[in-house]
């Protein structure tokens, strides 16, 4: 059975469909690659698989359980993650506190033994920031744990992100517009360091992506939206060739020149 | 290091010299304001924490006159042991938070703090014109009883009677007492991992919750413990004066606490401690000049938004780093660096 299963899901904004009647499946293991022009709704299908919006119609199933309109806090405890667009962090937090908050879900820490300090929730803490600095040596961006987190370059900040959602424990991780206005550099680092935690997690990823190039570098299979509807679906290759995403995408371009 | 051990060794001192305060003067008028700076301590540092979630209370004096009331009301009107009562009085501020909180603080920014300054305004509406004949209206309630005297062992702790001399010894010991645990409390939340979670969320509400974080559970916490400590400081200030009245408490107190906060600064918990300290005595220092106060007041509350954003606690390290970049600059003019 696959991991998540999304069947005939709309988000209705008004009278515009942002996304509609889209059934989409993602197995166990895979890179997703979610492309499309913009506005196509692939933020906004973001937003409902993680219960920022609620959707208008339709049904999620991950890992075998229906999380159709659950508040995000509880998404992210049942092990689905996203990332955001923007660098949205914890700004005034070091690179570490920034990962020590993403353990929340699973980090056992009962609020009363946190504000009493007993000796069991002391080592607790101790064992995480051991965990975060893993996640971050993983992440590549060890050596910046004091910074904070504004403080860092644009590309370590998107990785600082992910480092985040990592340490919520995801099975399912949703990263959006990871290499976006990045750098060549930055770009192959990213995508160098996503890969590494699929293979050494085990994870399932879906990444909606603007630069085509990495998109097609980082997926096993992708998806293709245009007006909140799936238009194509298969390996890189087969979307690459696929006249009507040429012509969604050219199309798109044509208009906006 | 070596500021952990000095803070350390300090905390222990200071509060020594603030438990011997009775006994060093008997002056019931310097007694009187260091209760007052205690029990605005208890207001402003939990109205900081309400702060360190990303939310502006303008209402926070309507808990202390929730727990006021209460106190005063279960002693007067249901025969209550006051120290009964005045636990009461906390908690029925904070189940009164809670029930605000949860339709409330999903609403951020100024929304929230103009439903906070409604609600302050319909308690004290509430007080005065609907339940007039229990709360006396208008008039409020006169001749509150002293707390009750406490027996330990062969002693009385009589609180009209007063100790080592100090008439108001008792009820400073009781509001030092109060100011201890709210700080103790707080400083505890500020350390630990839920404190972190305040902050996280005031800075990126949206991720913390992606992360797992059920931001309402945290918001409503530090709101209800906050009101918790309001109103125990209202109960307790309310058997002090022996009076009560829906003005005892008003927004103008409220606008207070968050000056003590804001000027102070909300960085830290010493913030709204050094502001509540500075904003108490500084009136009775002015007293030759009343009527300047407010706009000293004021001045100050402005200043420190525009030129201290960390608040006074914040003017050490300014000075220190100013210093820096000096000696810094000489340096490279030196050509040493």
């Amino acid at each position: 059975m696959a991991l998540l299963e999304i069947t005939k899901l709309s988000k209705h904004f008004g009278g515009l469909a942002a996304v509609s009647e889209l059934d989409l499946q993602v197995e166990e293991g895979e890179i997703l690659g979610l492309i499309g022009p913009n506005g196509a709704g692939k933020t906004t299908l973001f937003n409902v698989i993680s219960g920022v919006y609620r959707p208008t119609s339709g049904k999620i199933i991950f890992n075998g359980e229906d999380i159709t309109g659950l508040k995000p806090s509880m998404i992210a405890k049942k092990g689905l993650v996203r990332t955001f667009q923007a660098t949205t962090l914890f700004d005034e937090f070091t690179v570490l506190a920034n990962v020590l908050i993403g353990f929340h879900p699973h980090a056992g820490i009962a609020i009363w033994g946190a504000l009493v300090g007993t000796p069991a929730t002391r080592q607790r803490e101790a064992a995480l920031v051991q965990q975060a600095m893993e996640i971050l040596d993983l992440m590549g961006i060890a050596h910046l744990k004091d910074e904070l987190a504004t403080s860092l370059p644009h590309g370590h900040q998107r990785c600082l992100g992910i480092a985040i959602a990592m340490a919520a424990n995801p099975k399912l991780l949703l990263l959006d517009e990871p290499v976006t206005g990045m750098s060549r550099e930055e770009t192959a680092m990213v995508m160098a360091t996503i890969r590494k935690i699929r293979e050494q997690k085990g994870l399932t990823i879906i990444v909606v992506e603007h630069n085509m190039r990495a998109a097609m570098g980082l997926s096993d299979r992708m998806v293709v939206l245009n007006y909140g509807r799936k238009i194509a679906e298969g390996s890189p290759q087969e979307i690459s060739e696929n006249p009507e995403v040429i012509e969604a995408y050219l199309g798109a371009e044509r208009y906006a020149a | 290091m070596n500021k952990a051990i000095a803070i350390r060794l300090l905390l222990p001192a200071l509060i020594v010299v603030l438990a011997l305060v009775p006994i060093i003067t008997d002056d019931p008028y310097y007694t009187h304001i260091l209760i007052m700076i205690c029990l605005s301590i208890v207001f402003a540092v939990g109205l900081r924490m309400i702060l360190t979630t990303g939310q502006l209370s303008i209402g926070h004096a309507a808990f202390g006159a929730i727990g006021a009331y209460t106190c005063t009301l279960l002693v007067m009107k249901a025969d209550f042991n006051f120290w009964l009562a005045l636990p009461l009085a906390g908690v029925v501020a904070a189940i009164v938070a809670v029930l605000v909180g949860y339709p409330t603080l999903r609403i951020k920014g100024a929304y929230f703090a103009i439903l906070t300054f409604a609600l302050g305004e319909l308690i004290r509406l509430v007080f005065v014109a609907n339940w007039g004949g229990l709360t006396g209206g208008n008039v409020g309630i006169m001749g509150i009883p002293a707390p009750s005297a406490i027996h330990i062992g062969g002693r009385v702790l009589d609180f009209d009677a007063g100790v080592f001399g100090n008439i108001r010894g008792y009820y400073y010991y009781l509001a030092l007492l109060l100011m201890l645990i709210a700080v103790w409390v707080m400083h505890r939340f500020d350390r630990s991992r839920v404190g972190m979670t305040f902050r996280a969320i005031a800075q990126a509400d949206l991720l913390a919750e992606c992360v797992g974080i059920n931001i309402m559970r945290y918001k409503v916490l530090a709101f209800a413990v906050a009101c918790f400590f309001a109103g125990l400081a209202g109960g307790m200030l309310s058997s002090y004066i022996h009076y009560l009245s829906p003005v005892s408490l008003t927004f103008h107190d409220s606008i207070y606490f968050i000056m003590f906060a804001v000027v102070g600064g909300v960085g830290t918990i010493s913030g709204p401690i050094i502001g509540a300290l500075l904003f108490t005595a500084l009136p009775e220092a002015l007293r030759g000049a009343k009527q300047w106060e407010p706009i000293i007041a004021a001045s100050l509350l402005l200043l420190a938004v525009l030129f201290l954003p960390g608040g006074l606690v914040s003017l050490p390290q300014r000075i220190k780093a100013r210093f820096e970049a000096i000696r810094g600059k000489e340096a490279i003019e030196h050509g040493v660096a």
